[in-house]
């Protein structure tokens, strides 16, 4: 199976949003679509889910033409939502049919879900039994424990978001798309998703991630587009972009103040702390001079940590700075 | 010849696949309108007036009959005259009915129905019955649409259905509820006449009341007329309610988005009596002919006899392309419109934004 996005484009007027976007999927992974706020990223997911009209371009899945009859798509949406007054069982299994999973599937399929993603409760009340469970009297009326199913205004965000992403899995999709998946949500409930993804990679999903939170990117996305203003700005395998830039970003710990020693060697300083310093350098020779220095002046080091940038630091060099947002 | 076959063979399933899962969507938009609280309460409301007119018919009924006129002056004398014998003077005690006809309606009874009257009567139960239907469906329609979009759910719906299927899966839906609300409420009504006259033994004039007076007009033909019209009337505005409410991006714009349909609806219902009461052959033809006036007109104006089957057909015709215009209008830009977010859309711009469109929405 094979994911191939050519030139994609699309123009409100004058002003393009997404220009020439490429990119393709040729094993299974994580592929992130990144990006500033307003770059085009979920006019882009649109555009390849085939939401949107695109101007230019096209999308295939194992070389025909990208549509929900030639692949099995699950989408989480940047802009959630469910029925807000219907019941949420109701709902998933209508989501199901809709998806073409019915009857006992369907059910095993959300009771799956139910308990990967902890929202059982919601969905399986507890039945009265003996005289144990007064309905409504302890937890208020359909409040998951009366014996009736929990409609979506009376969960929290968070639990929300459980049930929407179980709406998008709940076909067993072989495309996923995910737009923020984790934006939200407490670290708990972040990492039972981070479960979740870990669980489709595994199955040799393919899926499509954008997210601001670049560790959760770093954590499970093989290769990376970034966009800025419409255009793609950097593109490739996140190693190989790492790799390509080389060990720059030293994180250095010391006893004393060293700040002049390290302005003396030419070398820029990101942040400092108490001692504690993030440095930019041309590379290991740097690294290893300012290290011998450091070992002459007889200074104690307690930490010397050399590395590739991260990919929040390349995004932020790449993309720019909070104020050059459109 | 066989590219021409070929074209069209891939419009149909083109067709078909737009319209895949319009069940589904059918099936739980009438679940969840019959589990709606306040759609129970509403159509128990309904049920109950049905119910209670046919009691408040036959006691405004009873005190306003004949008998209060010409009856009423023997009854507050003593009508009994010597002269005449026991028999005569029994018969003249009798409940007296008076039933006016016009000369030319008592010499040719098809004449009859010119008279007036029954032409307001009748254009005006008509026009109620698609008032009735068109607002209560339309304002469905555009809060269905609505909720979908303000909750952002239609986003992720989009992957799994057609918007076109997600459109008229709720159309249907709708339709259906208020099919069955209207078929409640006749059986409620009829019960409760049946209940008045054959239990009770109520005597009321109900054929004074205007809606039997219809009722008992109207034929098996007719009752066609006005079904087929009722159902292109309705797809009509429901279509257009559903472009409206797809403009909207939150349920505060929904009145405004309501307001297009409501104003159509009602400015066609009143350009309906104009023309039914001015009487004027031109004017019904016209009428019976001019897109989505012709809902209101043309059957009532083919009941009276105003005009033949072959213009009804015609208006039908004519209607029903306005409906397959309006449906070519939704499938390409509905998608667009449930994706968009942002100050309501008015329909001035949904039109314009249909023609300007190169192709469909969806891929």
């Amino acid at each position: 199976m094979s994911l191939t996005v050519s030139n994609l484009t699309k123009s409100y007027g004058n002003t393009i949003v997404v220009d020439h976007l490429s990119f393709s999927m040729n094993e299974p992974g994580v592929y992130a679509l990144l990006g500033t706020n307003g770059a085009g990223k979920t006019t882009s997911i649109r555009m390849i889910l085939g939401m949107l009209a695109r101007d230019g371009g096209e999308v295939t899945w194992n070389n025909a033409p990208l549509t929900r009859d030639t692949c099995n798509i699950g989408y989480l949406a940047e802009e959630r939502g469910l029925y807000p007054k219907y019941p949420l069982m109701d709902q998933l299994l209508y989501f199901a049919r809709l998806r073409g999973v019915t009857g006992q599937a369907a059910k095993d399929r959300i009771r799956y879900l139910a308990q990967r993603l902890e929202v059982e409760e919601y969905l399986y009340p507890a039945r009265k039994t003996g005289g144990n469970t007064k309905r409504g009297s302890l937890f208020g009326k359909g409040s998951g424990k009366s014996g009736k199913t929990m409609r979506t205004d009376q969960l929290s965000k968070g639990n929300q978001q459980k049930i929407q992403l179980m709406a998008a899995l709940l076909s067993d999709p072989e495309l996923i798309v995910l737009d923020e998946p984790l934006s939200g949500l407490d670290p708990v409930n972040a990492d039972l998703f981070r479960g979740i993804i870990r669980e489709e990679i595994q199955k040799g999903k393919y899926l499509i991630m954008s997210s601001h939170q670049m560790e959760t990117v770093e954590e499970f996305c093989t290769d990376i587009t970034i966009l800025k203003r419409s255009k793609t700005i950097l593109q490739g395998n996140l190693n190989e972009i790492k790799k390509s830039r080389g060990r720059v970003k030293l994180h250095l710990k010391v006893e004393t103040d060293i700040a002049e020693l390290i302005r003396e060697q030419g070398i820029g300083i990101v942040s400092e702390k108490e001692n504690e310093y993030n440095l930019n350098v041309t590379g290991q020779e740097q690294a290893n001079s300012l290290l011998g220095e450091l070992m002459c002046r007889k200074i104690p080091v307690i930490t010397f940590d050399l590395r590739e940038p991260s990919l929040h630091e390349i995004f932020v060099e790449k993309a720019g700075e909070p104020d050059d947002e459109r | 010849m066989r590219s021409l076959w070929k074209r069209q063979v891939s419009r149909m399933t083109n067709a078909k696949q737009n319209l895949q899962g319009t069940g589904e969507v059918f099936r739980f938009t009438l679940r969840q309108m019959l589990r709606n609280k306040a759609n129970v309460i509403t159509l128990l409301i309904l049920m109950l007036f049905a119910l209670i007119s046919p009691f408040i018919f036959a006691l405004t009924g009873e005190s306003s009959t004949d008998k209060g006129g010409v009856q009423a002056g023997y009854s507050a004398v003593d009508t009994t005259i010597p002269q005449l014998t026991k028999e005569q003077n029994d018969l003249l005690g009798l409940d007296v009915s008076i039933d006016v006809q016009s000369l030319s309606g008592y010499m040719d009874p098809e004449m009859e129905t010119d008279d007036f009257e029954t032409r307001y009567y009748l254009q005006y139960g008509y026009a109620m019955l698609i008032i009735f239907i068109s607002i209560l469906s339309s304002s469905f329609i555009i809060r269905s649409v609505v909720e979908e979009k303000s909750s952002r759910l239609v986003e992720f719906m989009l992957v799994s259905v057609r918007p076109l299927a997600l459109l008229a899966g709720k159309i249907l839906a709708i339709i259906v509820y208020i099919a069955g609300i209207i078929i409640l409420m006749i059986v409620c009504f009829s019960f409760s006449s049946w209940f008045c006259t054959a239990i009770l033994g109520m005597q009321a004039d109900m054929a004074s009341s205007a809606v039997f007076t219809l009722l008992g007009r109207i034929r098996l033909q007719d009752a066609a007329v006005i079904l087929i019209s009722c159902i292109t009337g309705i797809l009509t505005f429901a279509i257009l309610a559903g472009l409206c409410g797809a403009g909207c991006s939150s349920p505060e714009d929904a009145n405004g988005a309501n307001s297009v349909p409501m104003i159509l609806i009602m400015g066609c219902y009143l350009l309906s009596i104009v023309v039914s009461s001015a009487d004027n052959s031109a004017l019904n033809l016209a009428a019976s002919l001019l897109p989505v006036l012709s809902v209101f007109c043309a059957p009532v104006q083919y009941m009276l006899g105003n005009i033949r089957f072959p213009v009804l057909l015609c208006a039908w015709v004519i209607q029903g392309a306005v409906i397959v215009l309006l449906i070519h209008l939704a499938s390409r830009i509905y998608n667009d419109l449930l994706i968009y977010q942002g100050t309501r859309l008015k329909l001035g711009r949904i039109i314009r934004m249909g023609i300007g469109r190169k192709g469909g929405a969806s891929a």
